[in-house]
């Protein structure tokens, strides 16, 4: 925690992060959150879970879920390729995968070229994105999985109610 | 354990604490139950050192609402140790109220809760108890004496003459006066006397010695000479000595022949339990250790990991064989693939039994519920424990204890009937109930009977039919046993009085939930006017179970095999359609029939299949066809509970992992019944 509030406080200091593509967007997440990135394995269904919910997979004798972040941000779906990758990253002490389309690379990126995120980019709720890092060329979206994760959860719930 | 209040460094030590104190409040209960029976020194002190033990530990902590209260019991039983004061009925009743407010105290301060509770009530009854003059003679006779004896020793140490001045002389009169009342109220009625008759007339000769004694000392005192003369003073003083003796003795005769009493029979059964548990504590503290759940979880896991590990290993192994491979080489990876088959299967066995606990862990409570409500019930009953040491896993224990709670309840209060009643009945006054558990085969069967008045099952259906919970007609086709599991009906109560205990109709409701949850059957066996019993059959263990893997489309499940009944080709059975649900004969029974397929919303990609097979499974006296595509036959399956992410999932038990690595998903046969 510590850690995170310094680098976000001092200006100059680094973000390393792990890019990644869905659709034509690219995106960013803490490389510190990620366990691990996995090639495509076999998904079992979970029969009447949420839509977003792709299935389980037997992670070396964990079964862990796998949500789709594309169906998750609403982006259009490829089919799973050769590039489809599981992003696998701890959040709240839970273990789960995410669905991309390809797996960029590891960049360290300066906070300075980051910026806060408007209300709506790329058809993506604004409280999903931490910031925007303007890259050269093109725009990295830096996404909060955390308030992915309590969205669904939430989302749960008032399904319940 | 959710302590926050406690200093990290603390932490350890508070968790022993609750651990210890929770082992001492476990052990208190059955030794104050027996003491409610007999009362020696033994068991006594052993209470003593309970009571005392938790005062020491909790003012060490600083749980003073914990050590404040203990401190009063402890003052009480320090007496009754002594022998300065007797067992009484109340004074049980208050002990077990403080065994009460401490594991209520406990549960909290686990809980993270520090706040106090009143129960000022029950100190205001210790305090009582404790002031209360005794009515014991033979303490009072020891207390006396002991005054006595003081007060002559002050009069050699202080005065250094032989000279007793009026007042000592009427100090000991007077003491001595009492004694001889209260020795002769103790001899009065002969039961409770605690000496014998030699005993007695000894006492009552050296009495006479002494008031000789003295008789003669006042005499010379009005002849104004006013001290002993020192042949008296001798003979006051053997006189002392043999009373000294004398009670030495009675005490010390006393403390054997309460050794050697031979229990009454009542005392005996309930003895029995403390006996056993006592002979195995003092092994179990040599030969057992401490280990966190946590821990012994680990190992389960990893344990299943190898199982699976074995499992693939397994198929690998066979799918060389299928290519007909041959060699040396070939043969000893058969050969290693099957010991370490077989190593594995002993590792898990080892690691279940490590979460296996004897089920008389399950039946502590049992004597203390039935003891209270007997007394409000004003019943006479009786409870005999079978079984203690059959052995079940610990969650499955858990689980299972407020069921029965709930079912000695409806024992006591609905099967019992009361003492006029049985006699009437030509039964004995006092009721019995027994608690019986054992092992067979991969099931633990427990049995929970009476001798009471039993179920009449056409009362029942009536008591059903007015309440709504079934038609006329559903009544009529009831079988006996369907009309007892009626009990288990939410809403329904078959006490005409609501009592405080059970008639609320919510108890066995909870029982059959709770049962089902484990996938457990529960049934009755009754008849009216003898009894009735409910047998709870459960299965050893939740985390490994055997699995029947049927094919829906292209995905893969498992059935419990517990809960599956037989298995029959779908073409060759009458499929019909009632009220535009399927359902399929067999022999006589009509069963409502499930497509896995649309209930589990498998994509479909040939429609056209070749055969179907319906699975017939049950819970309870439900029963239900469930339609497959194939069967892949049956494998033990470690159950892997799916992410709390996902939350709960309709109709899905959880998930285990095959030999080949893939992932499939438990079906949830209690949901489908449900759903049925």
């Amino acid at each position: 925690m510590e850690y995170s509030s310094q680098t976000s406080s001092a200006t100059n200091s680094i973000l390393q992060l792990v890019s990644f593509t869905i659709g034509n967007e690219e995106f960013g997440v803490d490389i510190l959150k990620v366990q691990e990135i996995n090639r495509m394995t076999a998904i079992t269904r979970v029969p009447n879970a949420p839509e977003h919910v792709e299935g389980v997979i037997n992670l070396r004798g964990k079964i862990i879920p796998i949500i789709d972040l594309r169906k998750r941000l609403g982006v259009d779906c490829n089919d799973h390729d050769k590039n489809t990758r599981i992003i696998v990253v701890e959040l709240v002490g839970k273990v789960l995968g995410f669905i991309v389309d390809s797996v960029s690379e590891v960049r360290r990126i300066p906070v300075s070229i980051t910026e806060r995120p408007p209300a709506m980019i790329a058809g993506i709720r604004g409280d999903y994105i931490t910031s925007i890092a303007k890259l050269e060329d093109r725009l990295l979206i830096l996404l909060d999985l955390e308030k992915i994760l309590s969205a669904d959860e939430q989302e749960e719930l008032a399904g319940i109610m | 354990m959710g302590a926050d209040f406690i200093d990290p460094d603390m932490q350890e030590i508070f968790e022993s604490f609750c651990i210890e104190t929770q082992e001492l409040l476990d052990n208190l209960m059955p030794d104050l139950m027996l003491l409610e029976q007999q009362s020696d020194s033994e068991l006594l002190n052993r209470i003593f050192r309970g009571f005392h033990t938790i005062k020491g530990t909790s003012s060490f902590m600083g749980f003073d609402t914990i050590s404040t209260i203990t401190h009063e019991a402890e003052n009480i039983l320090n007496k009754l140790r002594r022998n300065e004061m007797e067992t009484s009925q109340p004074l049980i009743d208050v002990l077990l109220e403080v065994h009460d407010w401490i594991q209520l105290l406990l549960k909290r301060i686990m809980g993270g809760d520090l706040a106090p509770v009143d129960y000022s009530a029950t100190i205001a009854r210790l305090k009582a108890l404790n002031n209360a003059q005794s009515d014991n003679p033979k303490a009072n006779v020891l207390r006396e004496e002991s005054a006595l004896s003081a007060v002559l020793s002050n009069k050699e140490i202080v005065q250094g003459s032989d000279d007793f001045s009026d007042e000592e002389l009427a100090a000991i009169q007077a003491a001595f006066a009492e004694i001889n009342a209260d020795f002769a109220k103790s001899a009065a009625p002969q039961d409770s006397g605690d000496f014998t008759p030699e005993e007695e007339l000894a006492i009552q000769a050296a009495f006479a010695e002494v008031n000789a004694g003295m008789a003669v000392n006042s005499a010379e005192k009005e002849g104004s000479q006013g001290d002993f003369t020192p042949e008296e003073e001798v003979q006051v003083q053997a006189a002392f000595a043999e009373v000294n003796r004398t009670f030495r003795e009675a005490a010390a005769a006393q403390v054997s022949a309460a050794a050697a009493k031979p229990p009454s029979k009542q005392a005996a059964d309930v003895a029995q339990q403390p006996d056993t548990t006592k002979k195995s504590g003092t092994v179990q503290a040599e030969s057992t250790i401490r280990v966190d759940v946590a821990r012994v979880e680990t190992l389960m896991d990893l344990s299943g990991e190898l199982v699976l590990g074995r499992n693939r290993l397994t198929q690998i192994a066979n799918r060389f064989h299928n290519q007909s491979e041959s060699g040396d080489l070939l043969q000893e990876l058969f050969d290693t693939v099957a010991q370490v088959d077989f190593i594995t299967s002993e590792i898990q066995t080892a690691v279940m039994k490590m979460r296996m606990i004897p089920i008389g862990k399950l039946y502590q409570k049992a004597p203390r519920i039935v003891r209270d409500l007997s007394k409000e019930f004003h019943k006479e009953i009786d409870l005999s424990l079978k079984g203690e040491e059959t052995e079940i896993d610990r969650g499955i224990i858990e689980e299972l204890n407020d069921p029965l709670v709930h079912m000695i309840r409806n024992s006591c209060d609905h099967g019992i009937e009361t003492p006029a009643e049985r006699i009437e009945k030509g039964k004995p006054a006092r009721g019995h109930i027994v608690l019986d558990a054992e092992q067979e085969g991969n099931n633990i069967v427990i049995r929970i009977s009476d001798d009471g008045r039993g179920m009449d099952h056409e009362k029942l259906k009536a008591k059903a039919i007015e309440k709504g919970l079934i038609t006329p007609e559903q009544a009529a086709a009831m079988s006996m046993r369907e009309a007892f599991q009626l009990i288990f009906q939410p809403g329904f109560s078959t006490a005409a009085v609501v009592s405080s205990v059970s008639g609320r109709g919510v108890g066995m409701d909870v029982v059959r939930t709770n049962i089902l949850k484990l996938k457990g059957i529960i049934e009755i066996e009754s008849e009216i006017g003898v009894g009735s019993t409910f047998v709870i059959k459960l299965p050893l263990t939740l985390a490994i179970i055997q699995g029947l893997l049927v094919g829906v489309g292209n995905e893969v499940y498992a059935i419990p095999l517990g809960s599956v009944v037989e298995v029959v080709d779908a073409e060759r059975s009458a499929i019909s359609t009632v009220n535009l649900r399927e359902v399929i004969r067999i022999r006589e029974q009509v069963l409502p029939l499930l497509r896995l397929r649309e209930t589990l919303q498998t994509p479909y990609e040939n429609e056209a299949t070749a055969k179907e097979y319906v699975v017939v499974v049950g819970l309870a006296h439900q029963r239900i066809g469930i339609v497959v595509d194939k069967l892949f036959g049956q494998q033990e399956i470690v159950i892997k509970p799916l992410s709390s992410l996902l939350g709960s999932i309709q109709g899905i038990a959880g998930s285990t992992i095959l030999g080949d690595g893939r992932v499939i998903m438990i079906v949830d046969i209690a949901e489908l019944l449900a759903a049925g």
